[in-house]
């Protein structure tokens, strides 16, 4: 069982990327609100929310009753759109009050770890699909038929690249289950960040395998370690692992060349001993031994070369580096 | 003559005289130095901390016009006028009553300009009388021949020497010295005096603190036991809570809260502490300061910012407001909503770059090539400095339409205190929308009847379009059609009198009729308000109103105007007087402000309007009041 | 600057695929034969090449034949004032970082009455991709003499000849602070025309383009002896630049020149009687001020605590 302290502490790291989350859908709200407000109240409520809008200069000196008149043209929207709105604000509502039900899972034992990702990233797209609907109903063109079902799951493959790079940190505690983590490539995009909690048990380097240029991975024992990996704008896994399981850092910031990146902290002094999470011996053996091959590519790197990565797969690596606009950070 | 000051306190080492305390409604007082000796900073604390007791308070700096003027110079002078009162303060008021003036140099500065009342008490350095150099001597007896004229009380203080006990730069610490001269006669609570040196400070050592308060304690050691008075402006009660600063930092804190999110601009006097302000607290606040390579850029990245989907502001003044005129038409034409702030100074060309005018109307109504419709706001007093930025983007986005605020160097300088604002949510721009744009919507898709349109941004689905300074049509399409030239023209045109259909007219304060109506706007208002009021309890027939909007005019102009004898503008800018030599009723050039009213309700009104670099007083205001309805 | 705060500013991922066709706007107008049209097919080859989303890419320009530009690709665009296609492009991308930015200027645009603007965009280096569509004279306003004349060249405003020698915008800019990415090419060299804009896209910070342009109307003479003859031409070679295989048949005359030479990239770019394209130079390492000034995005809510801080420190 992962133990009480590491808990609080990852919840710590996890808390202002949603909490970032939660004021986007905040401001959201409000926003589609106000719109809303403006749609449907009778004249004399559109009139003080305008008196609002336009301040205390206007006091006096600006009718806001006539002034909401072509504020409102200034809007694609019909108050025909407002029930929709409704809907989609009860949605942000109810993503905006989840909170971190949202984001903090327990892997029971015989679940898998892909599903319960691609379930909990769906739950918090239920946002991102209700955004889309108040956005396709304010510009006049939301079909009930084509479009409702947004409301109810809205899947990550849908998801754009501001969306992407909004994504709350998950926090999975692990008891036991399916865990082959080569399986969460496809969520690690955009800011998508997950850590992954494990016990007492786990296998020997469960994350080796997705080292890739543009993704912050790291697995460590000590989850005061996770600083930079929470600083880090991009896509990333970090696991929490027993004392005897590999360690690692790799830091997409500290450079574009794999040696400038990778820093072995750790290797398991015995061969794994149990299967764990569905991988067999052979499996655990492998990933520790991936992990030793790109340490030692790493190693090798010539220092001539660390200016200018010349090598095919560094320039590779720095080109997809650059596509992942990393210079945003 | 006399060559040395007639002085009734001389230094003395006898006990504390029992001084007369006189109660009053409000006094004005004056602290001047050389600059660089801090008398502005002294100036400034001291109308804080009055505000911050309950007084009304209102400062004006006397700002020198070059950055190193000569020491002991009439051009040097560099201070501030603050009146306190148990009432709120609107504006500067007449002839200042007392003087702290480091040297007679900057006091002759001022006496020339009248500026000082004929009984005034002026507490003076006296290093000067008796000082080494024989030109320095002769140059203060020259110069008390010249006060001679006045009945001024004097009063020599040894700052120098009294500094000196504390520190080694006395040019560094007779503010502070000063400060506490003040404080004494005027009854300041002394607490609040080191706070304010404290947060003066907060940045630097303790010892500086401490250093300040022992030289600040001097000058009230000082004052008790060598003065024969202290004045008492009783304060009136504080029922809310109240700010005080200047008219700058409120544009700044009210350009953060109405959402605008870019500031683009180019240093230029008073304009540039708006920026100053912002720079230091609006990164953290999500915001940006641009400082552009020179005024024309400053506007074009507001402009494209806008067009991209924030709505930004530009900061000038009125030489910046001539580099931006094509860019203005850009954004009008485009339909590009931008937010302008023009802290008029005076003009024309370099003209006076620290002092107060307000020759940018006319201009900034009618520059820009062709027809080039857009929206001008003066705040009047420095709290709507604050508010009026959120009108004026909220105004800016519903019409798209560029809004230009008229400030002026009073505002920007001024300290006064106001109601603290209470900061509401819908007062922020809200996020542009990037959802797709509906089949067949145009970004010009004009209504006829109000030239209203929807705003499309980039980023939005299917709503691709080329904005251009082109004539074009509803899908911006470059169109050379006449009709159609004809047709956008008046769209764009009709906007403000939309406009104008949504504002009330301006209120008359005074009685609703009577023998003159007084027009004013921008910083003016609360001395001609207090002129009106002050004939009034004469028993003259006046009244005054106040504009706001300036395009569109608020209606009703020409209905309020019937109901008065005499219309006259009161203004800081330049008018020919109407018996200048070869001055008719025809070719005499007029207030701005008449000028527009003039051609717009076709009612003869008057001007009289300064352009002395100051702000009007109401005394001369009374008088003119007295002289036109004599 | 910060990013959007509301999830009504974001977009969704869509697998919508574009063609050349999708980037085409209304029929130039612009004189038969004129240059300008071959890079107008460049710039949409390279659009589709790629497959840049119309609604978030954004064309800016100033005023002048080939400022029409903008109306000509079914994008966004700003069509804007003469001289001032820069300073708006900066207000676009400091407000949005995330568009897809282009500058299209003329030589008059850029090099006269817009250079103030030319020197500092530089510096800044904000990620954009500047294509300077250099005919050496003033199309739109009919011939009269611009700041890339040839020296002797007679116009309407110099009919003499033009009495100096001509800027020499490649050197200018590579003179500027923080030039980040320099290159030439012309628009009778297609192949050569396309390399160099993608390579110029890819660039992160701003990339300058001089693309010398054929006016068979004003200058029709300027380019002849270029286009006819391709050993005048030097281009510019080196792994980390612009590759282009299609013409090397064509332009023998090849120069290995080392992109990240800033020296040897100004002596490459002297005048002289030669006609040099190419990457004189790209350092990708320069500071860029959008970056630079990214700040945090605030919610409503944050930013009123914070004013409300501010008022406390003016509060009495
Ligand atoms: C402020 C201003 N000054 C002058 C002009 C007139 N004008 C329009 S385009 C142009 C020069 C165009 O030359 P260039 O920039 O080289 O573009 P080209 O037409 O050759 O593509 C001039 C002087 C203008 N539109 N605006
Ligand atoms: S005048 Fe010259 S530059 Fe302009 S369109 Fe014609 S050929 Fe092209
Ligand atoms: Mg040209």
């Amino acid at each position: 069982m992962p133990s009480d302290a590491h808990t609080k502490h990852l919840a710590a790291v996890a808390k202002p990327s949603l909490e970032g989350f939660r004021s986007s859908l905040a401001t959201t709200i409000a926003q589609l609100q106000s719109l809303v407000a403006e749609l449907e109240g009778d004249e004399a409520a559109r009139s003080v929310h305008m008196a609002e809008h336009l301040g205390a200069f206007a006091q006096g000196r600006v009718n806001p009753n006539r002034f909401a008149q072509f504020a409102q043209g200034q809007q694609a929207a019909t108050p025909a759109a407002a029930p929709v709105l409704q809907r989609a604000i009860a949605v942000l509502q109810e993503v905006h009050q989840a909170g971190t039900q949202l984001t903090h899972h327990t892997l029971q034992p015989g679940k898998n770890l892909r599903c319960l990702l691609s379930h909990s990233l769906r739950q918090i797209g239920r946002a991102f699909g209700a955004a889309r609907v108040a956005q396709l109903a304010t510009a006049g063109c939301f079909d009930e038929r084509e479009h409702a079902p947004l409301l109810d799951q809205y899947l990550f493959r849908y998801w754009g690249p501001e969306q992407r790079k909004l994504a709350p940190m998950l926090v999975i505690h692990i008891e036991d289950g399916d865990v082959q983590a080569t399986n969460l490539g496809e969520f690690l995009d955009g800011a998508v960040k997950v850590i992954l909690n494990f016990g007492n048990l786990c296998s020997a380097a469960p994350l080796a395998r997705l080292i890739s240029p543009g993704v912050f991975v790291v697995q460590t024992t000590d989850p005061q370690l996770l600083a930079e990996f929470a600083a880090w704008d991009g896509p990333g896994v970090a696991a929490i692992v027993p004392q005897d399981c590999a360690q690692f850092v790799h830091n997409p910031l500290a450079g574009t060349a794999l040696h400038q990146r990778l820093n072995l902290l750790h290797l398991p002094s015995h061969a794994p001993k149990h299967a764990f999470g569905g991988l067999s011996l052979q499996q655990q053996m492998e990933d520790v031994h991936q992990l030793q091959v790109l340490a030692k590519a790493a190693e090798s790197a010539p220092a001539s070369e660390e200016a200018s990565p010349a090598r095919p797969v560094d320039k590779l690596a720095a080109l997809l580096l650059n596509k992942a606009h990393l210079e945003e950070v | 003559m006399s060559c040395t000051p007639p002085s009734d306190s001389a230094p003395s080492t006898t006990a504390p005289t029992a001084a007369t305390v006189h109660t009053l409604p409000e006094h004005i007082l004056e602290i001047l130095s050389d600059s660089g000796e801090g008398a502005q900073k002294c100036g400034q604390s001291f109308g804080a901390v009055s505000a911050k007791m309950g007084n009304g308070a209102w400062t004006v700096e006397i700002i020198p016009a070059e950055i190193q003027p000569p020491p002991r110079t009439p051009e040097g002078a560099s201070g501030v006028r603050i009146r306190i009162g148990t009432d709120e303060v609107t504006n500067w008021g007449n002839r200042t009553k007392l003087v702290i003036a480091f040297n007679e140099q900057v006091l002759l500065s001022r006496h020339r300009v009248q500026a000082l009342a004929d009984d005034a008490i002026i507490l003076i350095e006296n290093m000067w009388e008796t000082h080494a150099d024989a030109n320095i001597r002769q140059a203060w007896a020259d110069a008390f021949a010249e006060l001679s004229t006045a009945n001024y009380r004097f009063i020599q203080v040894p700052m120098e020497e009294e500094c000196l006990k504390i520190v080694d730069n006395p040019r560094r610490g007779k503010n502070m010295f000063a400060l506490g001269l003040m404080s004494w006669i005027y009854h300041r609570d002394v607490e609040k005096v080191k706070d304010q040196i404290a947060m003066q400070f907060r940045h630097k050592p303790k010892e500086v603190y401490e250093r300040n308060v022992r030289l600040l304690e001097a000058g009230i050691a000082w004052a008790q036991t060598h003065l024969d008075f202290r004045f008492d402006i009783p304060t009136g009660d504080v029922s809310e809570d109240l700010v005080v600063m200047n008219g700058n930092t409120a544009l700044a804190m009210g350009a953060v809260m109405s959402g605008l999110e870019l500031c683009s601009m180019y240093p230029i006097t008073p304009a540039t502490s708006v920026s100053h302000y912002l720079s230091s607290i609006f990164d953290d606040m999500g915001g940006v300061v641009h400082q552009a390579e020179d005024e024309i850029a400053a506007i074009g990245v507001a402009i494209g910012a806008s067009y991209a989907g924030k709505v930004a502001f530009t900061v000038t003044s009125g030489p910046g407001m001539a580099l931006k005129t094509e860019f203005i038409g850009l954004a009008v034409m485009s339909e590009t909503p931008l937010v302008i702030v023009d802290v008029q100074r005076g003009g024309p060309s370099t003209g006076l770059p620290t002092k107060v005018e307000q020759s940018d109307l006319l201009s900034t109504l009618f520059a820009s090539p062709g027809d080039s419709p857009k929206v001008v706001l003066a705040p009047s007093t420095i709290e709507e400095c604050f508010h009026c930025m959120i009108t004026a983007r909220q105004i800016a986005e519903t019409f798209r339409a560029v809004v230009v605020v008229l400030s002026d160097a009073n505002l920007a300088t001024g300290q006064q205190p106001f109601s603290r604002p209470k900061l509401q949510a819908n007062w922020h721009a809200l996020e542009p929308n990037l959802g797709p744009v509906k089949d067949g919507h145009q970004p010009f898709g004009w209504d006829a009847e109000t030239g209203l349109s929807q705003r499309i941004v980039p980023g939005r689905l299917g709503g691709q379009y080329t904005a251009t300074g082109l004539a074009h049509n509803e899908d911006s399409h470059v169109s050379y059609d006449p009709y159609n030239n004809q047709r956008t023209s008046a769209m764009r045109s009709r906007k403000l009198a939309v406009l104008q259909s949504t504002l009330e007219p301006p209120r008359v304060v005074g009685p609703e009729s009577n023998d003159l109506l007084l027009v004013g706007w921008g910083s003016t208002r609360g001395a001609i308000e207090e002129a009106a009021e002050k004939a009034r309890a004469e028993g003259l027939g006046v009244s005054s109103t106040h504009l706001t909007f300036l395009s569109p005019l608020q209606p009703g102009l020409k209905e309020i105007f019937s109901r008065f004898q005499h219309v006259m503008t009161v203004e800081i800018n330049y008018s020919d007087e109407a018996d200048d030599p070869y001055i008719n009723e025809e070719n005499r050039r007029r207030g701005q402000l008449s000028w527009l009213l003039r051609a717009t309700t076709l009612v003869d009104v008057d001007c009289w309007t300064r352009v002395l670099g100051q702000p009007l007083s109401p005394g001369d205001i009374l008088q003119v009041i007295k002289k036109k309805l004599s | 600057m910060s990013s959007t705060c509301s999830l009504l500013g974001c977009e969704t991922l869509d697998n919508r695929n574009f063609s050349l066709e999708d980037y085409g706007g209304p029929t130039p107008r612009w004189c038969p034969g004129c240059g300008d049209h071959a890079i107008l097919t460049a710039v949409q080859r390279l659009l589709a090449t790629e497959q840049l989303k119309p609604e978030t890419t954004v064309f800016v320009s100033g005023i002048g034949c080939s400022s029409r530009f903008p109306h000509y690709v079914e994008t966004y665009g700003f069509h804007g004032i003469h001289g001032r296609a820069l300073p708006l492009a900066t207000g676009i991308k400091l407000a949005r970082p995330e568009l897809d930015v282009f500058v299209v200027m003329g030589d008059g645009d850029c090099c006269s009455i817009g250079a103030g603007h030319w020197v500092h965009a530089i510096r800044y280096n904000l990620n954009l991709t500047v294509m300077l569509l250099d005919n050496n004279i003033y199309g739109l306003t009919k011939k009269q003499t611009s700041p890339t004349t040839p020296q002797g060249f007679k116009s309407n405003t110099q009919p003499r000849g033009s009495y100096l020698p001509p800027i020499n915008p490649l050197q200018t800019t590579l003179g500027i602070t923080n030039a980040s990415f320099v290159a030439q090419t012309a628009d009778w060299m297609p192949s050569h025309l396309a390399a160099t804009l993608e390579a110029a896209h890819a660039h992160q910070g701003l990339s300058f383009v001089r693309i010398l342009q054929r006016c068979p109307v004003f200058t029709p003479d300027i380019f002849t002896e270029a286009v006819k003859n391709p050993q005048i031409t030097d281009v510019l070679v080196h792994p980390q630049g612009i590759e282009d295989p299609t013409s090397a048949g064509i332009y023998k005359s090849q120069i290995t020149h080392d992109p990240s030479d800033i020296h040897e990239a100004r002596r490459l770019a002297e005048a002289c009687d030669r006609v040099r394209v190419g990457l004189f130079f790209r350092n990708e390492s320069f500071p860029r001020y959008e970056v630079l000034r990214t700040v945090p995005k605030r919610t409503v809510e944050e930013k009123i605590n914070l004013l409300n801080k501010e008022f406390d420190r003016y509060a009495i």
